[in-house]
């Protein structure tokens, strides 16, 4: 365990974050979207995050397996789920794509809902960043002892 | 251990701190890592708890010159923090413990702590220089 564990730990959750952003970002463009390569219209997309041990080298490995001491636990993105919910049926009879009872079938997502999302992804990313900043000040800090 | 002739035991103390207290932003930075991880428990290192076991059942308390050295190696040796989890209720829908307001609270005072550790540390070891320099006449 050292300064660069934490800085590696911050950035996995860095990454899982702006991955999760993307995720959005894709859901919001593609709200209108009626057709895909797998047909039907666009699901809304999620990531789902897990946590894994962060062990980055030798030492860390070595601690956990003779003393029994937990390291820190990064996060990473497992997959990206579809969100299985039925789509949105609105009715809309001259649109080419609705069905004989005049319903078109629109993406199941709902904007405020990723906007909501947009901002605590946001929020979490910036505390990332400043767990980041509090490690490298340490580090920094601990160059210094001695001077 | 670092010679226990040339550093007494609040140099070793201070040297364990500092050790601690980068444990301790580790366990916070996993805890803000994750976030958003449904089902994650969030962490704590559990050190003031262990450190008063352990001041209570050492010497170090009556002054006693024979035992100074007996505990100088073996108190600090045997300080070791344990990984708990802790016992919050979820604060989310997730099952996920992490409470970030708590958790940005401890790393700044990790971080005030740690600085003031070093600060110490450097002062005590301004002294060794200036004792070592007899007294800056060198």
């Amino acid at each position: 365990m050292d300064f660069l564990t934490s800085m590696q730990t911050s950035l996995s959750g860095l990454n899982a974050q702006r991955i999760r952003v993307n995720t959005i970002s894709s859901n919001l463009a593609n709200v209108n979207t009626l057709e895909t390569a797998e047909g039907g219209p666009y699901r809304r997309k999620e990531p789902v995050f897990s946590a894994i041990p962060s062990q980055d080298n030798f030492n860390d490995v070595l601690s956990e397996k003779f003393d029994g001491v937990e390291v820190g636990e990064k996060v990473r993105v497992a997959r990206i789920e579809e969100d299985m919910r039925p789509p949105k049926m609105v009715y809309n009879p001259n649109h080419p794509l609705a069905n004989a009872d005049g319903y078109v079938a629109m993406p199941n997502i709902d904007p405020m809902m990723e906007m909501v999302n947009l901002l605590e992804a946001q929020k979490s990313y910036e505390a990332n960043v400043n767990s980041f900043d509090v490690a490298k000040d340490m580090a920094m800090r601990a160059l210094e002892i001695g001077k | 251990m670092i010679s226990d002739k040339l550093f007494d035991n609040v140099t070793l103390g201070l040297n364990k701190a500092l050790s601690y207290r980068v444990e301790r932003q580790n366990v916070i930075s996993s805890n803000i890592a994750n976030l958003n991880t449904p089902n994650y428990k969030a962490k704590e290192l559990d050190f003031e708890s262990m450190l008063k076991d352990v001041m209570e059942d050492s010497p170090i308390l009556n002054h006693d010159k024979r035992h100074q050295s007996v505990m100088k190696d073996s108190l600090f040796d045997s300080l070791d923090a344990s990984v708990r989890e802790i016992s919050d209720a979820p604060t989310a829908n997730d099952l996920n413990t992490v409470n970030m307001e708590q958790e940005i609270a401890k790393m700044v005072e990790n971080q005030i702590l740690y600085r003031g550790s070093q600060e110490l540390l450097n002062r005590k070891l301004a002294l060794l220089k200036y004792a070592i320099s007899e007294g800056g006449l060198r």
